[in-house]
């Protein structure tokens, strides 16, 4: 069936979100249209607002409309000395709502992986190396994903920072707290098991 | 439709829809497979995670095109303890793999020879060597198997103290007096022999670049770019 022009637009546009195909975007264009247009409208300047606004933050990368964002002009943050290199802006969410991290991010926006065609300079490496340059960071602390390209990147880093003598840590693996052993996978276990610590 | 199990190691995943991912694989009765691995990212599901790299996972597939859809997985083994340089030497061989395979056309001595170059990998301390055999054997494998003995035109034996030409789709033939980038012998020699010298490494790497461009195409591969030093 044929949908007037401006319709098809909608439908169009609305297939650029993730997960969301053909059937998704009629389901969600036509619910907006007979339901909430109100919340249509509020949406469509709240999209157009933060497309036109949101960019990166100069010194760590993550979302922002300022030109640095709220965590790196954080005096206190910044004279901690510790950089934590994330993967992407939900990770930065994660570390704060654990409370323990009080220092500043770098957020990669993405991880080494070739076969994507995502190298050193797409996720912001000669950024991060002018950074620790600088010579304010004490501490790195790699927090990107336990994956093999996650790792890569990890080790990447970790040779960026040796050739300028910056000490780096990991994130720890191991059980989660509440889990039980029995659902643990083998390669988390045997992990846990390597890195023991004392009591 | 069509249902069966494939024992394969993942070349590259990459995310599909809200939680599953798109699989190329390296298996061992097809050879080059693709198939969309359905709900893998999921939180409940039981196959999370079950899309490393260099792990050996059996996994069921169904359908008769060229995408398939995965099932049930299983990791065979824990994954090949790879890290640093290992590492980068493993994605790009994982690179070079998802260019030059064909598509399901089996490959079983490619397979074995891919799971033995990553157990070399995660043991030896030196990596180079493991490569250039690795790019070696793909070229033999491939169709293009050189001569490191004799000059394909004269057919004469290579000397060690002459300098040699290398020609694509023939092979070495003696240099002539204006070649710029012409191969010493001695080096071709050990080539053929696999006795790696840091001289004869540099000349074999400079050798596979040449003699895998054809199959490679024009677009430079990504993972050599890890081993350019940060600093």
């Amino acid at each position: 069936m044929k949908f007037s022009p401006l319709i098809n637009e909608l439908i169009d546009s609305l297939r650029c979100l993730p997960g969301v195909g053909a059937k998704s975007a009629q389901r969600m264009a036509f619910s907006l249209l007979q339901k909430n247009r109100t919340g249509a409208l509020k949406l469509s300047a709240a999209l157009h607002d933060a497309m036109e606004h949101v960019q990166h933050c100069e010194t760590c990368r993550n979302f922002t409309e300022q030109r640095l964002c709220e965590i790196c002009s954080d005096e206190e943050r910044t004279a901690s000395g510790l950089l934590c290199v994330v993967e992407s802006p939900q990770d930065v969410i994660a570390i704060e709502q654990s409370g323990e991290f009080s220092g500043l991010y770098f957020v990669l926006m993405g991880k080494l992986s070739p076969l994507d065609g995502i190298g050193p300079s797409e996720i912001g490496m000669p950024l991060l190396q002018q950074r620790l340059t600088e010579g304010a960071v004490n501490e790195v602390i790699l927090a990107t994903n336990f994956t093999m390209e996650g790792e890569a990147t990890a080790y990447y880093i970790t040779e960026m920072c040796k050739g300028l003598d910056i000490p780096v840590t990991r994130l720890a693996q191991g059980v989660p707290i509440g889990g039980e052993l029995e659902q643990v996978d083998s390669n988390t276990l045997g992990r846990a098991f390597k890195t023991r610590s004392s009591l | 439709m069509a249902e069966f199990m494939v024992e394969h190691y993942v070349l590259h995943a990459t995310p599909y829809k809200e939680t599953s991912a798109l699989v190329t694989g390296f298996s061992l009765e097809l050879g080059k497979i693709r198939y969309v691995a359905k709900g893998v990212y999921g939180k409940s599901n039981k196959f999370k995670g079950l899309t490393q790299a260099f792990t050996l996972f059996s996994t069921r597939l169904s359908g008769n095109g060229e995408l398939k859809s995965g099932y049930a997985s299983e990791a065979l083994h824990k994954p090949v303890a790879l890290q640093g340089t290992a590492l980068y030497c493993a994605l790009y061989c994982n690179e070079v793999l998802v260019r030059l395979l064909p598509h399901e056309e089996p490959f079983e001595t490619g397979f074995h020879f891919y799971q033995h170059t990553l157990q070399r990998l995660a043991k030896e301390p030196q990596a180079e060597p493991v490569l250039r055999e690795f790019e070696l054997f793909l070229l033999q494998e491939l169709g293009s198997a050189y001569d490191f003995f004799y000059d394909a035109l004269s057919n004469d034996p290579i000397a060690p103290e002459k300098s040699y030409d290398f020609v694509l789709e023939q092979g070495f033939c003696l240099a002539s007096a204006t070649s710029k980038q012409a191969f010493l012998g001695e080096h071709i020699l050990a080539i053929g022999q696999q006795n790696w010298s840091p001289q004869a490494l540099k000349v074999a790497k400079y050798f596979t670049r040449l003699a895998l461009s054809p199959y490679l195409g024009n677009k430079p591969l990504k993972s050599r770019e890890l081993f350019q030093k940060p600093l």
